[in-house]
């Protein structure tokens, strides 16, 4: 199990990448596993590096699964009380 | 005088009682919380909570933002019939390691979400989300760390990511304000499998505006740390159940890496 995020790509420089998360916020983070990263791209980030790039119809369905996940999990915990 | 008996769950029962699971839960997220790695924007207000051993009906959302742990503590909780995932025994299997891990492990989780979701999820995308576990893995944070970083390979690049992502151990050798110092293992690379070397010198926070988890940490104490953070201090058998279910996913990631 992963549930890596998901961002954008804003700005590549001096070897560290600015990306947008789907959330809204801009955070940095290293490209070193992909140096040919480049804006607008989207990308799989795990703990400050970026491990994956995708394409926009990959990044749709992951967040239509982590929605659903969210989904499961927040009846899970209404039913068991917390 | 608090009895040393061991619970159910392999806590002793003197720690039961000092520290919520939520508490615990973000001692440990503090750091990659802070650093934006995970988790979301509200660092300062998890700290508070942390510090006052805190949780109320605000919390339990600002902690469902970790999606990265969440499943692994669901999956935890459910396997040794506890209703909330944050429960504090639950929360130490799955960031130090106890007990409660002996019964489960994450093909259950795997398998369960592949069941549900694998005719929507295909190809690439259903490796990154849900991927294959080896027999034996327990949902523990260490295995989610050397798992995740085996599928992205090229380790030279990821090794001081994984080294601090893990949550590992240190002696106390050195009190310096808000740093400790500790002499700590550090995760290697060496002919392409991963292991810990000689214990080694570093400093560690532990405390941001003078407050933090381990403000009574003494030389010759074990500490867990994260990102250069000290989470707490550990027992002697928080600190070997650390050693142990480390060795156990290193092993395991050094069979596929």
């Amino acid at each position: 199990m992963c549930i890596p995020l998901i961002a954008q790509v804003v700005n590549i420089e001096n070897d560290m990448a600015e990306v947008k998360l789907i959330e809204g916020e801009t955070v940095r983070v290293s490209p070193a596993l992909f140096p040919d990263a480049s804006p607008g791209q989207y990308v799989l980030l795990d703990r400050g590096l970026i491990i994956e790039l995708i394409e926009p119809e990959e990044a749709t369905k992951m967040l239509e699964f982590y929605s659903e996940l969210e989904n499961m999990w927040a009846e899970e915990d209404a039913r068991v009380g917390i | 005088m608090a009895s040393n008996s061991i619970t159910s769950g392999g806590l002793l029962a003197a720690e039961r009682t000092s520290l919520s699971g939520t508490s615990r839960f973000i001692r440990y997220a503090f750091m990659p919380n802070r650093l934006r790695y995970c988790g979301g924007d509200d660092n300062r207000t998890l700290f508070e909570y942390s510090l006052e051993n805190a949780r109320d009906g605000d919390l339990v959302p600002m902690l469902r933002k970790f999606t990265g742990a969440l499943p692994y503590l669901r999956l935890i909780a459910r396997a040794n019939e506890i209703a909330d995932p944050f429960d504090e025994r639950v929360v130490e299997a799955y960031w130090i390691g106890n007990e409660l891990l002996e019964r489960v492990e994450v093909r259950q989780l795997y398998d369960a979400l592949l069941e549900r979701f694998g005719k929507q999820l295909q190809g690439r995308t259903r490796d990154w989300v849900l991927g294959k576990a080896p027999a034996g893995a327990r949902p523990h944070h260490n295995f989610h760390v050397f798992d995740v970083h085996s599928k992205v390979g090229e380790l030279d690049h990821t090794l001081e990511t994984m080294d601090n992502c893990r949550i590992s151990w240190g002696k106390v050798v050195g009190l310096e304000g808000a740093e400790l110092v500790v002499e700590r293992q550090p995760l290697l690379l060496s002919d392409g499998k991963l292991s810990l070397g000689p214990a080694a010198t570093v400093r560690a926070v532990r405390q941001v505006d003078s407050k933090g988890f381990a403000d009574a940490a003494a030389v010759g104490d074990w500490v867990a740390l994260h990102w250069d953070w000290v989470c707490e201090v550990l027992t002697t058998r928080q600190k070997e159940n650390l050693a142990r279910f480390t060795d156990q996913h290193l092993t395991l990631a050094n069979q596929t890496i």
